[in-house]
């Protein structure tokens, strides 16, 4: 079985597309948690800070 | 108040107009470049300004208002520099063009991407830094220490102060005070790191265009390097690290392009462009000591760069393109090049020429040793040399990789700070591209080299990721490298890449909206006080509450005394507004209660301040002792003063 330089090529980048999906099942755990954890902070609190900020300006 | 921002005003008109001469001799005709040089020629120019001015006592808002206007007057009336300043703004219209064309190229996802990552980026900018005071445990030893020293005292000069560090190159520090002496407040100080954010962006899309990738992948490097924790986090950290970070990969982009010029053909360009490299290096030098760490990777880079197979000609043809280079010169552009290098020369070698004067050692207060042997003494820390760091260092870095130890800080803990798309996206394109991109090849392992080299001469540290924030440029890069290889054709793997691409810079986002480190408390606290009062001593991240507590009670009319450590915390004693005037103490151990009292009463304070994770526990104990025997009382936990005889 052969294949084309076109379809080598799109082997070529589909493993590394793997690979990517790999390293991020990886990085997941404990990241996703804390990234998650830091986005209920910044929606509970950041952003209401944050306007009151906004209204302090004006 | 409101003539200090017009001095601020003036003077960044006059800074502004004086860069747009010097751009003009150092300008390529290449956007990405040019836009690099012109923001590094700006930074430098007024940390050049600061610093002459201050080191003959005049960094008052009101002389820098004179002397800009004068500036101004000059360059309006001479004519060749009036031309000049109006043929810069055709020739901005003409870069605006330029631009627009490029940003036109890029696929709308990418644009619309663009869009809300600068915004939420410059929202989140604006937030930090007018919400927080400084907080980082290094800008309060040492680094702000010097800013709040010579904002205070309108003059640069060594500072007297236990943290021996204030006496390290500090071309970062000029450039903060900028931020501070027109308001004389450190409310915007933190700001002082968003030029050098800028100055990486560009020269990541610079290094990408140097290297043949397309508009899109070279947009889609630099996006993703600025989305790098570790970047964000010390950018408003107020810090020097970012400086370097971005010195270094403007180095880099300069440097490959003197090697590739003959292909470019701006020949004529390379004697600029070596005089220009120069700058960016003594800058460097003046800023940072580790740049002797980054000097290998470069040294790597130009002369591997310099010998492959399609520069066989490189080194043979040099002379000839020199003088050549040297001739299309006019005698005023010669000038203007040898009076860059000359200024640049003051100000990467000003620090270590005084602290040789001072301290007889140009790395004061690092030392060098070789295994046991020491080649330079040293009043903080000697850096190691011998290869026994680098295993060691090697361990640390592969414990700290994938950012599972700890939560991403400003400090760096037992993190590499390279966030989502370094770990997913950018380790793996970039081995890919060390095996398939040739062309690359060069470039990535001149950053491991660098990399190397700071490993090998760096005590293990669980912070020391912060002297390597430059090296996810070249992740982002081999990602790039490889994005340009996803045929358009290939639209379920662009698709997927694409989203992933997304979903790592909004999570690298995501977790940098607040530093990690300022609890909802801390952040309810600052925004309930009035921004003028935003004092670092209240923001306790780091800082112990005596300090706040002192500030109660000693009033700014007079001088406070403090004692701390070699690593201790004196920044939150000036207050935000800089109006409390510190003096140090030295106290020992052994020293009796008189000398003490005597000392105190020389500089001009009854007040003695300490904390007890900051000061000595001998000094502590003596000043306790002193307490006792009448010569002092304590009407707060470790603030002292001198009783009346």
């Amino acid at each position: 079985m052969s294949f084309s330089k076109s379809e080598s090529k799109r082997l070529e980048i589909f493993v590394m597309l793997i690979v990517c999906v790999g390293f991020l099942i990886w990085y997941w755990t404990p990241q996703f948690g804390r990234t998650i954890n830091y986005s209920i902070l910044l929606f509970k609190h950041w952003f209401p800070n944050f306007f009151s900020f906004l209204a302090g300006l004006f | 108040m409101i003539l200090n921002i017009v001095a601020w005003i003036v003077c960044f008109i006059f800074l502004l107009a004086f860069t747009i001469l010097v751009f003009s001799v150092f300008r390529t005709n290449q956007t990405a470049i040019d836009l690099c040089v012109f923001t590094f020629l700006w930074i430098f120019n007024i940390s050049l300004f600061m610093l002459l001015l201050g080191l003959v006592g005049l960094l008052q808002p009101l002389v820098l208002l004179l002397v800009s206007l004068v500036g101004i007057l000059i360059i309006f009336a001479v004519t060749s520099l009036r031309k000049s300043i109006v043929a810069s703004g055709t020739q901005f219209q003409v870069f605006l063009r330029v631009c627009r064309h490029h940003w036109r190229e890029l696929p709308r996802w990418l644009k619309t991407f663009s869009i809300l990552f600068f915004l939420i980026g410059a929202i989140r900018f604006a937030f930090l830094i007018w919400a927080l005071p400084p907080f980082v445990w290094d800008s309060l030893t040492y680094h702000l220490t010097n800013v709040a020293e010579w904002t205070q005292k309108g003059r640069i000069f060594l500072v007297d102060a236990p943290v021996v560090r204030v006496a390290l190159p500090s071309n970062y520090e000029v450039f903060a005070t900028w931020f501070t002496v027109f308001l004389h407040h450190d409310a915007v100080v933190e700001a002082a790191g968003i030029p050098a954010y800028i100055l990486a962006f560009l020269s990541v899309l610079a290094l990408g265009r140097r290297y043949q990738l397309s508009i899109s992948a070279s947009w889609i490097a630099a996006l993703a390097y600025i989305s790098t924790p570790a970047l964000i986090l010390a950018t408003t950290g107020t810090k020097n690290d970012p400086q370097m970070a971005a010195l270094f990969l403007f180095a880099v982009v300069l440097l490959t392009g003197i090697i590739g010029q003959p292909e470019d053909g701006a020949g004529k360009n390379l004697i600029k462009q070596i005089v220009l490299l120069a700058m960016v290096m003594l800058y460097a030098a003046g800023t940072k000591i580790y740049l002797i760490h980054l000097l290998p990777g470069l040294l790597f880079i130009g002369l591997f760069e310099s010998i492959g197979p399609k520069r066989k000609q490189f080194w043979r043809q040099l002379p000839e393109r020199f003088r050549v280079s040297w001739h299309a010169l006019s005698p005023t552009v010669r000038i203007q090049l040898l009076s860059s290098l000359l200024v640049s020369v003051f100000m990467g070698v000003f620090w270590y020429v005084r602290s040789i004067i001072v301290f007889h050692n140009p790395f004061y207060p690092f030392g060098l040793k070789y295994g046991d042997a020491v080649i330079l003494d040293a009043a903080h820390k000697a850096f190691p040399l011998g290869f026994e760091r680098l295993p060691e260092n090697i361990i640390s870095f592969t414990q700290k990789f994938g950012d599972k130890l700890y939560k991403i800080i400003p400090a760096l803990r037992d993190t590499t700070g390279w966030g989502w798309f370094g770990h997913i996206l950018g380790v793996p394109a970039t081995i890919w591209a060390l095996i398939r991109r040739k062309h690359l090849r060069v470039l990535i392992l001149g950053f491991l080299v660098t990399l190397l080299a700071l490993f090998y001469s760096t005590r293990p540290s669980p912070f020391n990721m912060r002297y390597v924030i430059w090296f996810p440029a070249i992740l982002a890069l081999g990602f790039a490298s490889m994005y340009d290889r996803i045929l358009t054709q290939f639209r379920f793997e662009r698709f997927a890449f694409n989203t992933i691409f997304a979903f790592c810079l909004g999570c690298n986002l995501l977790l940098t909206m607040n530093y990690n480190r300022i609890t909802i408390e801390q952040f309810s606290l600052m925004l309930d006080t009035a921004v003028v009062d935003r004092d670092a001593a209240i923001l306790s991240v780091y800082v112990p509450d005596e300090y706040k507590e002192a500030l109660e009670i000693v009033s700014n009319a007079e001088v406070l005394g403090y004692n701390v450590s070699l690593d201790g915390l004196i920044y939150p004693l000036y207050r935000a507004d800089y109006s409390q005037r510190i003096v140090y103490i030295p106290v020992s151990g052994d020293d009796s209660c008189e000398n003490i009292a005597a000392r105190m009463e020389t500089a001009g304070t009854k007040w003695l301040f300490t904390a007890e994770t900051m000061t000595e526990t001998s000094v502590r104990s003596n000043l306790q002792k002193c307490e006792h025997a009448g010569f002092l009382t304590s009407p707060r936990r470790g603030l002292y003063v001198l009783l009346e005889e």
